[in-house]
């Protein structure tokens, strides 16, 4: 593709169009924007929309101790700009009478779009919460309070938006308190259960909720407060998404209700369900939103009895998550994911591979028809069995990204092999692990203390002495992610097993190789200073590594995303 | 088999299949309305487009015939990240079909593809200009694309300090 001459001669650049240029920004990759925007003038008034929802900024963090100092570089910066191109902040220490804080608005507020907020003891009352709503932070569509919470919230003392404000009243012809807001997150510390008023005012105000997301509680009851204020405000027929900790059987007829009343759900999700929830409760909310949900999580059900569902056929869902980690698991018998849900990308299993009833998760028999849709696959714990990591390969042919944990070794080559097309892996390993070198380039293990012993890298013919496979074969790997930990974490957080971690054969042999590499990332290894900057030779050539050795201390550490 | 007349902006007509020609969004909308407002059901549409000039317009018409039989992708499917759909969608005839042009006639097809609603097309023309700018540097992709920076006076420098505060994310 060559840029015609002729182009630049009649005037303008066909890439500084803005019907042209606004197609494009929506493709560029979130790593590629900042320096994007260092191109010229248009490009970079192109891209400040996505820098301000998905570039976050942390300019407040607890090492300050409340000086506040990484917020005043912050802003030293931001005075000489011409239009501030954040707007997705996470502040802690948000003392709303800092002359530092009220800067921060003053310059930043009106950008504001994502705003995470943990709030520490007395750091804001619940006036300053309106002000900050209404006046400092306007626009903010994505809103997630966590830590502490705010005091008043519980009691709803004073009222969050009072009638005399004339917010949220809007169906009485009031102006609505928060126009812009789409996403509300709660994931304040356990006990704090906010008041139904202030929820019901929060709900109200935010007449274009698309998402609403509850974490962190306990008390299944809860959620009868949150659903009945939603229900309440009367402002649930656009909700997209819910997310839950904890539901309980009149949390879901409340659901339910809303449901027949026209809400069309993308998202739903729960962390555990209480032990009063029925069967046909979850299953009739689901058949409710089978032509719309794209995203569901089973998780799990407190008490000891299963949820035996029927699961409808649903078209548009692209991802299910299923948790059997507990005894208590909600099955609904084998199911056909190339026929029963088409387009399902991803697909997690949350379960230890001894325990989970492989027929009800990933039944060979109905599955004869592979499921090519599935992108991403999370597999179960501590996989051992070679038969079945090959069923899963033949079941889901087209995946790309897998996430394992605590496999056997034996598995881990054979990975190699079966998915030489993964672009990205996420791999935990355990000091149960050993041998890893061998393992991860074929190199047989007594070749691989040799080679270490005399540091002979330069010397090997990998060929000749590759018996098995290797990491290598992934050319397209973009994205690796391996983490070591200690097997039994309650007894020792020491790794009790040296030879579970990477060392220069691994680089020099295994990842070097990995030219596609843009991420990543080794919490524990034993590969040398040389041989990691030789490894950042080799990647993409603004990638992401962070290679730390035994002790976990970065031995690199390279965000090259500006350079 | 029913025909409808699509006409560029320079006057080129293409006579192409209801069939083929529904694949678009826009082409669907505007045969349909044609329908409704006829009198005569048997009578052939036809459609100007004036925004798109012939050799474009041909160009668009050659990609939806290669895929007529491929699912039609929702409009605003990945809408924050279009890319999943190239990748998954592109083809070596596409790779063939995209390989000769210059990067003129690519935009152009970026702004027909737009207007008509095909999003495969949009898709595969977005990720060509996109797969030339990840990884690159600030200078890589302004000589790539023959763009002169028009940043005045510390305009660049200034740019360059906020985007510090992207690192650590």
């Amino acid at each position: 593709m060559e840029v015609d001459e002729e182009d630049e001669v009649a005037g303008e650049h066909p890439l500084t169009n803005d019907l042209v240029l606004q197609e494009i920004v929506k493709y560029i990759r979130q790593r590629d924007i900042p320096r994007c925007r260092q191109v010229c003038k248009k490009w970079n008034q192109t891209l400040i929309p996505r820098m301000r929802s998905e570039i976050q900024v942390k300019c407040l963090d607890q090492a300050s101790f409340g000086k506040l100092t990484r917020l005043a570089k912050f802003l030293s910066v931001m005075e000489s700009s011409h239009d501030v191109p954040f707007g997705n902040y996470l502040l802690l220490n948000l003392n709303m009478s800092d002359p530092l804080v009220e800067k921060f608005f003053t310059l930043c507020g009106l950008h504001i779009h994502t705003l995470r907020v943990q709030f520490m003891p007395n750091d804001i009352d619940i006036c300053s919460l309106r002000e900050l709503l209404l006046l400092r932070a306007p626009a903010v569509v994505n809103l997630s309070v966590e830590g502490q919470g705010i005091p008043e919230s519980v009691t709803n003392h004073p009222t969050l938006f009072p009638p005399w404000s004339g917010y949220y009243l809007h169906w009485q012809g009031g102006v609505p308190a928060l126009p812009f807001m789409e996403s509300i997150q709660f994931k304040t510390e356990e006990g704090q259960k906010c008041h139904p008023g202030f929820l019901c005012d929060l709900f109200k105000g935010a007449v274009n909720l698309k998402s609403l997301t509850f974490l962190k509680y306990s008390d299944p009851t809860y959620s009868i407060i949150i659903l009945s204020a939603l229900h309440h405000s009367e402002n649930y027929l656009q909700l997209k998404s819910i997310h839950m900790e904890r539901l309980c059987e009149a949390a879901f007829q409340i659901l339910i209700n809303m449901s027949h009343e026209g809400m069309q759900l993308k998202d739903f999700s729960f962390q555990s369900l209480a032990e009063d929830v029925k069967s046909s409760s979850l299953e009739q909310l689901i058949s409710c939103h089978k032509e719309s949900l794209e995203s569901l999580y089973l998780n799990e059900v407190m008490g000891t009895k299963n949820l035996q569902i029927r699961l409808p056929s649903m078209a548009n869902l692209r991802k299910l998550t299923r948790s059997a980690i507990c005894s208590s698991q909600i099955p609904f018998g084998p199911i056909c994911y190339a026929k029963h849900l088409p387009n399902l990308e991803e697909l997690s299993v949350f379960a230890f591979a001894d325990e989970l009833d492989w027929n009800e998760y990933f039944s060979e028999t109905v599955n004869w028809i592979p499921c090519i849709s599935l992108r991403k696959l999370e597999l179960p714990i501590n996989l051992k069995d070679l038969n079945r990591l090959r069923r899963l390969c033949k079941m889901f042919p087209s995946v790309t990204k897998v996430i394992v944990s605590s496999p056997a070794d034996e598995i881990i080559p054979l990975m190699w092999e079966l998915w030489p097309e993964l672009e990205e892996l996420h791999l935990s390993l355990t000091d149960g692990n050993s041998n890893i070198d061998s393992l991860f380039t074929g190199i047989p293990q007594q070749e691989c203390v040799t080679i270490n012993a005399g540091k002979t890298y330069g010397e090997v013919d990998i060929e000749r002495i590759r018996i098995g496979p290797s990491i290598a074969y992934l050319r397209g790997l973009k994205k690796l992610n391996l983490e070591i930990s200690p097997k039994d974490i309650f007894s020792s957080f020491c790794l009790q097993n040296k030879s579970c971690l990477p060392t220069d054969i691994t680089g020099y042999f295994g990842l070097a190789y990995l030219s596609n590499l843009e991420d990543l990332m080794i919490t524990s290894s034993e590969i040398s200073k040389e041989c990691a900057v030789f490894l950042l030779s080799k990647f993409q050539k603004f990638a992401n590594v962070r290679i730390c050795d035994s002790d976990g201390r970065p031995i690199i550490k390279s965000n090259r995303i500006l350079c | 088999m029913a025909l409808v007349r699509v006409i560029s902006s320079d006057g080129a007509a293409f006579l192409v299949s209801q069939r083929l020609a529904k694949r678009s969004g826009k082409l669907k909308t505007e045969i349909e309305t044609f329908r409704k407002s006829s009198d005569n059901s048997e009578a052939q549409p036809e459609i100007r487009i004036v925004t798109i000039r012939a050799e474009i317009l041909r160009l668009v018409l050659q990609w939806l015939q290669q895929h007529q039989n491929d699912p039609v992708l929702p409009a605003n499917q990945n809408e924050q990240d279009g890319r999943g759909d190239a990748e998954m969608g592109q083809s070596q005839w596409d790779r063939d079909f995209l390989a000769p042009m210059d990067l003129g006639i690519v935009m152009e097809l970026i702004l027909a593809a737009n207007h008509l609603e095909v999003k495969g097309l949009l898709d595969i023309t977005c990720k060509l200009v996109e797969s030339k700018i990840t990884g690159r540097t600030v200078d890589e992709i302004r000589t790539a694309f023959k763009l002169k920076s028009d940043f005045k006076g510390n305009e660049e420098e200034q740019t360059r300090l906020e985007n510090r505060w992207c690192v650590e994310n």
